[in-house]
């Protein structure tokens, strides 16, 4: 088994700066958390101007650093990274990785930027900065997580703060009814993911995607690994996949997560979190990529959830829910990819799609004055 | 006139017929609930009605209350925000204290309701009045002690003092308050029987349903049957597959009528519940029957046109409850028998309440009312009758609600600042007027005249955004004059726009239009005048072409290169407006009217001469500009440029029925130019010389910039720049400068807008808000306005009005009749109010008059905003729009003789109903005698500065 380069094994000079990169990456929304959730607890009433300072701040360090991430890494060639600087949290970094981060960082930099003003006099302006850093938290785990269980800790604290954002306006019912659903599915689907994450430990005596990786098809089957018990795993982490990405049978959260306020949706629905799922796949291809039976059967959720979906879109009438059913079909068609095994024209198409997404929601209150004039 | 029903004999009950309910009792209340539901239309077509519009007919305060009692809003601000708006000095003492000494019933104090206004805390929940008298310190204790000897339980328990006491207006009100503050719907009664509330398993299906057959354009794919009326739309798409059919009603043999009379008699049973379950049914979506009920009214208002009435709305939501209940639940049970049945299991009746208040409690509760009134008084020993104060007290708090103090504090509200204006412009008006009466015997030094030769009169909207820019334009260039004027300055039309499909109307809602207006694009031809200042004027005077969705980075990283880029001219091909009536020669496809005239979309194809010289007339005649004319006239249309804002078209010109008054000011400007109308109006006594041009513009409100259109026909013929041309030249100027100080002080009002601001900044400031993507405050629209002061512009120039105020130009010594103060006023309280009350009511209650903050709208059907994708519509003004306004009803200043003011409202019963029931409040200047009256129901009431306000 290869030896993990500890912190203190890295000599040049360039890898300690990206590691120190790679942990601004997940530290500093964490960091931005803790500072909004002790001004929670001390002062009553928000101070608008302070909550949003620092979150542009931590946002603008979040996307710098992931741009320094994906030069580092491209500077290197593209080898994969990594690192574990903290006990437990390991980072693995390859070009996937590299290019979904760059995305959450933008992403998120520009949601905060959106918010800052959109959210003003809103009640609960702190609470949503909150939410969305426990967001960009989770993100970075789910992205540069070294192992499959840390995918799914930051998988877990993405599904939280969508539950959050989703139930923002707490004096509706129907926000909390359809945030409680969004949490539900999620809850549902994660099973796949913690199950899968134990049976590779079990599997492959070890989560972490650079072992992963390493193995073929033939030391799989030396290893008492039989086909049935891979297409079983796949199928958990396609589970796991589909919930988030809201395929089918999990498609019915989605339109109903669009109340929340228009940017979280924006960042939730449309760009990032729909797109964990596609990342998941992508991150664990190893995995179900082997057996030609788990492609079959991605390949036909995919395209099962893709028609579904896209008939579903044709007739909704308001303007979010039309954007949520178009995500799903998307994220149908970027499983059919992966399936074939187009890994890079899933991510183009991952990248492309979230910045489409992202900008359709953002938008979507002028699609009445585009219309009429 | 609008053509819904006057609401005013009703009551607050639909009518109803115990027994025998049949189709007309059923077509009765569907009619009732058409009236009395606000008017709402498609948001892309946004127009600022009275929420209450079919109270019109009751008076104000009384409409509140019933009002109340339909929707359950609170009819005016809680205790918190006035008693904030005295410390902030909003509310002034002395007025407080005359209107409280006017308020107070006889025999009592009227010290102690003013306590009670600024101190009491108003506590009703039982359980806090007993924490607050734990609490109490030794001496409060004592004079609660004293009071509980004074006024025990048998005290209140005597005969008819009881029911008196139990039905006594504070705790009638604590009682409602405590117990479920609407009765929960009869609908409620099926949830043991399915487990879940039967409105989350139906309701998304209905509103899908609804958004989906009324949808303008969102949906690739239509509901099938949008060609039918709705109810068979849905009854075919509800029962072909979705659900499985009970079989029991065949829904295909019945009219909507009969299908909902069979849908009741097969759900309830109990006749007697009919009219309360329809009133549920109804209100449980106001905002989708709201939009149906219009819609069944002016089906036009919808590009796609749909066939739907709120009966079908209502039959739709039962059959959908039907096929629930009965077809995938299956009840067999009905809603009568579940109220009051027998069975214990399926009898836990959701509503049924115990006296929410015990005898002690009530009784607590007005003690601890007194208490508070008198623990800060201190007791005189020596004062013989304690008793009998108290007995007054105690009677006084009984018979007090709060809706009482806020009654009394929301008048204290209005009242100052109605004070306020007139403190200001009475004394002006009087010396306007004594001026104007010196000037009648020597006209020739009558100020109005200009002298300046390059002088230039502006003609705005009486928009209250307008109000300061004219001050500072005003101010910037003393020659130039300002007048005011409902934004369609007269032109009632519908105009059909280059490229569009269907005309739209550009003149107030009331009116009906038979004339039309055409644009239509015209090629760049060589330009006919010389000098380069005009050339640079024509360059940068063309129209901004729409922004179009731009790439994410761009907008996003340099909002304010974009906002700067969007200030240069884009390329737009030039248009010209046909207005001009026409006989065609030969037959044309859109016929002909009944005096050959050309028409198109059954409208005439512009004005004859004639008309056009009436119209032109009449405006001039009622702003007063009769002679005196500046070289230069500006006809300046406002409109707004938000981005992306679904309520874009609030911001408009209300007057042009929410749209940009953009061609009204070109059709009148190409009117008063036209030689032959010059001739009709020299005729009438209207001297216009050749010199003399009108030039319609456009002042965006959002951003602050000013557009001038058709500079090449107007200036065609000069060869070099007349004094029009050269005033024009020197107008822009002074225009960007007066923008400068205008957006400075609207910066002031936004809190995120930097401080000390100079023009320069300001201006950017205002552009980034008006481009910003995620702004969602980029103007404050109508927000803070309170008064329309109809008179000459010498009463209220220079005076700070903080734009809150509409200002119309009237000239009453030209108009001794008041027949243009007709024409004025039949425009100005129906708008006016109409954006004075929308705002008044969104603010007092925005979750059930307005529509909740607009961050999770979602846009439906491209008619209107919800939130989430199954929900009901949002009517109404965003939280975000009405935050910053002071709810106060319009105050009207008229610059006239009150028995004409009189007499002209008393012509119209729209108008009297307006007035006399005080929707808004009308006062009169009398120029001649320099008195102030108010105009109510009691005729005229004279009033004296100082005085309380009638």
């Amino acid at each position: 088994m290869n030896a993990m380069p500890m912190l203190s094994d890295v000599h040049t000079s360039g890898s300690v700066f990206l590691a120190a990169a790679l942990i601004l990456c997940m530290a500093s929304p964490l960091f931005c958390f803790a500072i909004l959730a002790v001004d929670g607890l001390i002062r009553k009433r928000v101070k608008e101007t302070f909550v949003s300072r620092i979150s542009r701040i931590v946002a603008g360090t979040q996307l710098t650093a992931s741009i320094v991430v994906s030069a580092a890494l491209a500077d290197r060639g593209f080898r994969p990274f990594q690192l574990l600087a903290i006990p437990g949290i390991p980072i693995f970094l390859d070009w996937t990785a590299a290019v979904y981060m760059t995305l959450v960082g933008f992403i998120g930099w520009i949601v905060v930027s959106y918010s800052e003003r959109y959210m003003h006099r809103e009640p609960g302006y702190r609470r949503f900065f909150i939410c969305l850093m426990i967001f960009l938290f989770g993100m970075s785990l789910i992205v540069l997580g070294g192992a499959l269980d840390t995918l799914f800790i930051g998988w877990e604290i993405v599904g939280l703060a969508s539950f959050l954002l989703v139930g923002f306006y707490v004096g509706r019912p129907k926000a909390a009814r359809h945030a409680l659903r969004t949490f539900m599915t999620y809850r549902l689907c994660d099973v796949g993911l913690l199950i899968g994450a134990i049976l590779t430990h079990a599997l492959y005596h070890s989560g972490m995607f650079e072992v992963i990786d390493g193995r073929h098809i033939g030391s799989v089957a030396t290893d008492g690994v039989t086909p049935p018990m891979l297409i079983g795993l796949s199928a958990l982490i396609f589970l796991a996949a589909a919930g988030k990405g809201a395929q089918f049978p999990f498609s019915g959260w989605l339109p109903r997560a669009m109340e929340g306020p228009t940017p979280s949706s924006a960042v939730f629905y449309g760009s990032l979190s729909i797109h964990c799922g596609v990342y998941l796949l992508l991150r664990t291809e190893a995995i179900w990529g082997v057996s030609i039976t788990s492609r079959y059967l991605l390949f036909g959720w995919g395209a099962l959830s893709a028609l579904l979906a896209q008939i579903t879109a044709s007739v909704q009438p308001t303007v979010k829910g039309h954007i949520a059913w178009s995500s799903t079909a998307q994220v149908g068609l970027m499983f059919c990819e992966l399936a074939l095994g187009w890994h890079v024209i899933a991510v183009i198409h991952m990248v492309l799609h979230s910045l489409l997404r992202c900008y359709h929601l953002l938008t979507s209150p002028s699609s009445v004055a585009s219309t009429f004039s | 006139m609008n053509s819904q029903p006057d609401v005013s004999e009703a009551s607050t009950e639909a009518p109803a017929e115990a027994q025998g309910f049949g189709l007309q009792s059923l077509q009765d209340i569907l009619e009732y609930y058409s009236a009395v539901l606000p008017v709402v239309e498609p948001i892309g077509e946004f127009i600022h009605y009275n929420t209450l519009q079919a109270f019109l007919g009751t008076p104000f305060e009384e409409a509140l209350f019933q009002a109340r009692n339909i929707y359950g809003a609170r009819p005016y601000m809680p205790l918190a925000f006035y008693r904030s708006k005295l410390n902030d000095g909003a509310i002034s003492l002395e007025v407080l204290q005359a209107i409280v000494q006017k308020r107070t019933p006889s025999g009592h104090d009227s010290s102690a309701y003013l306590n009670m206004l600024q101190g009491s805390s108003r506590l009703y929940d039982p359980s806090e009045i007993l924490a607050a008298i734990s609490d109490f310190n030794e001496n409060e204790r004592l004079i609660w002690q004293q009071l509980e000897r004074f006024f025990p339980s048998s005290f209140f328990n005597e005969g008819a003092k009881r029911r008196n006491f139990l039905e006594s207006t504070r705790v009638r009100e604590v009682s409602a308050r405590l117990s479920d503050d609407r009765r929960r719907p009869l609908r409620d009664l099926w949830t043991p029987c399915l487990g879940e509330r039967i409105d989350w398993l139906a309701n998304p299906i209905f509103y899908r349903m609804l958004a989906g057959f009324l949808d303008q354009g969102v949906a690739s794919w239509e509901l099938p049957g949008t060609d039918e009326c709705f109810f068979d739309a849905s009854r075919k798409l509800l029962f072909s597959g979705m659900f499985p059919d009970p079989g029991e009603i065949n829904f295909a043999e019945l009219s909507t009528h009969e299908a909902i009379l069979a849908l009741l008699a097969n759900l309830i049973g109990d006749k007697s519940l009919w009219p309360r379950y329809l009133k549920e049914v109804i209100l449980t979506s106001p905002g989708w029957s709201s939009l149906v009920a219009q819609l069944a009214r002016k089906g036009e208002r919808l590009q796609q046109r749909r066939r739907i009435h709120l009966g079908d709305l209502v039959a739709c939501s039962i059959m959908i409850e039907y096929a629930m209940v009965r077809g995938v639940y299956g009840v067999e049970d009905r809603i009568g028998a579940l109220l009051c049945g027998p069975d214990s299991a399926r009898s836990e009746v959701p509503f049924a309440t115990n006296d929410p208040l015990s005898f002690e409690e009530a009784r607590r509760l007005v003690l601890f009312d007194v208490f508070e009134l008198i623990r800060s008084v201190p007791f005189k020993a020596d004062a013989t009758d304690h008793e009998g104060v108290l007995h007054k007290l105690l009677t006084f708090c009984m018979d007090t609600a709060d809706v009482d103090l806020e009654r009394t504090w929301h008048e204290a509200f209005e009242s100052t600042y109605y004070h306020s204006v007139l403190d200001i412009v009475v004394p002006r008006a009087k010396t306007v007027a004594a001026a104007g009466i010196e000037l009648a015997a020597r006209p020739e030094r009558d100020p109005l005249v200009p002298l300046a030769m390059n002088s230039v009169q502006m003609v705005f909207c009486l928009d209250d955004r307008e109000c300061s820019m004219r001050r500072y334009v005003e101010k910037l260039d003393p020659a130039t004059r300002t007048y005011g004027m409902p934004g369609f300055f007269g032109m009632d039309m519908m105009f059909l726009g280059a490229g569009r499909q269907y005309p739209e109307k550009y003149c107030p809602v009331p009116m009906m239009p038979r004339h039309i207006a055409v644009e239509e694009a015209i090629p760049h031809g060589p330009s006919n005048f010389s000098g380069r200042k005009l050339q640079r004027i024509k360059k940068r005077s063309k129209p901004r072409a729409m922004l179009a969705p731009i790439r994410l980075l761009q907008l996003w990283l340099t909002p304010g290169w974009h906002a700067a880029s969007m200030g240069k001219s884009k390329n737009s091909s030039a248009t010209r407006i046909q207005f001009h009536a026409r006989r065609p020669s030969r037959s044309i496809g859109g016929g002909l009217t009944s005096d050959g005239f050309e028409q198109v979309h059954g409208y005439q194809l512009g004005y004859t001469h004639v008309e056009m010289a009436d119209r032109v007339e009449s405006a001039l005649r009622s702003m007063g500009m009769t002679s005196g004319f500046a070289p230069l006239i500006l006809i300046v249309a406002h409109g707004s440029s938000a981005m992306n804002n679904p309520y874009y078209a609030a911001y408009d010109c209300a007057a042009c029925s929410g749209r940009q008054g953009i061609p009204n000011a070109r059709v009148f400007a190409g009117m008063a130019n036209d030689p032959d109308v010059r001739r009709l109006l020299a005729v009438r006594g209207i001297h216009l010389s050749e010199e003399i041009k009108f030039v319609g513009a456009f002042h965006d409100t959002a951003r602050d910039d000013f557009h001038f259109y058709d500079l090449d026909d107007i200036f065609k013929l000069e060869r070099a720049p007349g004094p029009a041309a050269q005033a024009l030249i020197g107008i822009r100027k002074v225009l960007r400068k007066a923008a400068g100080l205008n957006a400075i002080e609207r910066c002031a009002r936004f809190e995120k807008a930097p401080k000390n601001l100079t023009p320069r900044k300001a201006l950017r400031e205002v552009r980034l808000r008006a481009t910003a993507l995620f702004e969602p405050r980029a103007e404050l629209g109508h927000a803070t306005n309170a008064a329309c002061v109809v008179g000459r512009r010498e009463m209220t120039s220079g005076l700070s009005l903080n734009r809150r105020s509409f200002l119309t130009s009237y000239d009453p010594r030209q108009d001794p009749e008041g027949r243009y103060l007709a024409g004025i006023l039949g425009a100005a309280i129906p708008v006016c109010g109409g954006v004075n009350l929308d705002y008044f009511f969104s603010r007092v209650d925005n979750q059930v008059y307005g529509s909740g903050s607009k961050l999770s709208h979602n846009v439906v059907g491209m008619i209107g905003v919800a939130n989430g994708v199954d929900d009901d519509l949002q009517t109404g003004l965003p939280s975000q729009m009405v935050e910053l306004h002071d709810p106060v009803r319009l105050l009207f200043v008229i610059d006239q003789d009150p028995r004409v003011v009189r007499k002209v409202i008393d012509d119209s019963p729209l108008l009297k109903n307006w007035v006399d029931n005080q929707w808004v409040r009308v006062s009169c200047f009398d120029p001649q005698s320099g008195a102030v009256s108010f105009l109510d129901a009691r005729g005229i009431v004279p009033w004296a500065p100082g005085e309380v306000l009638p």
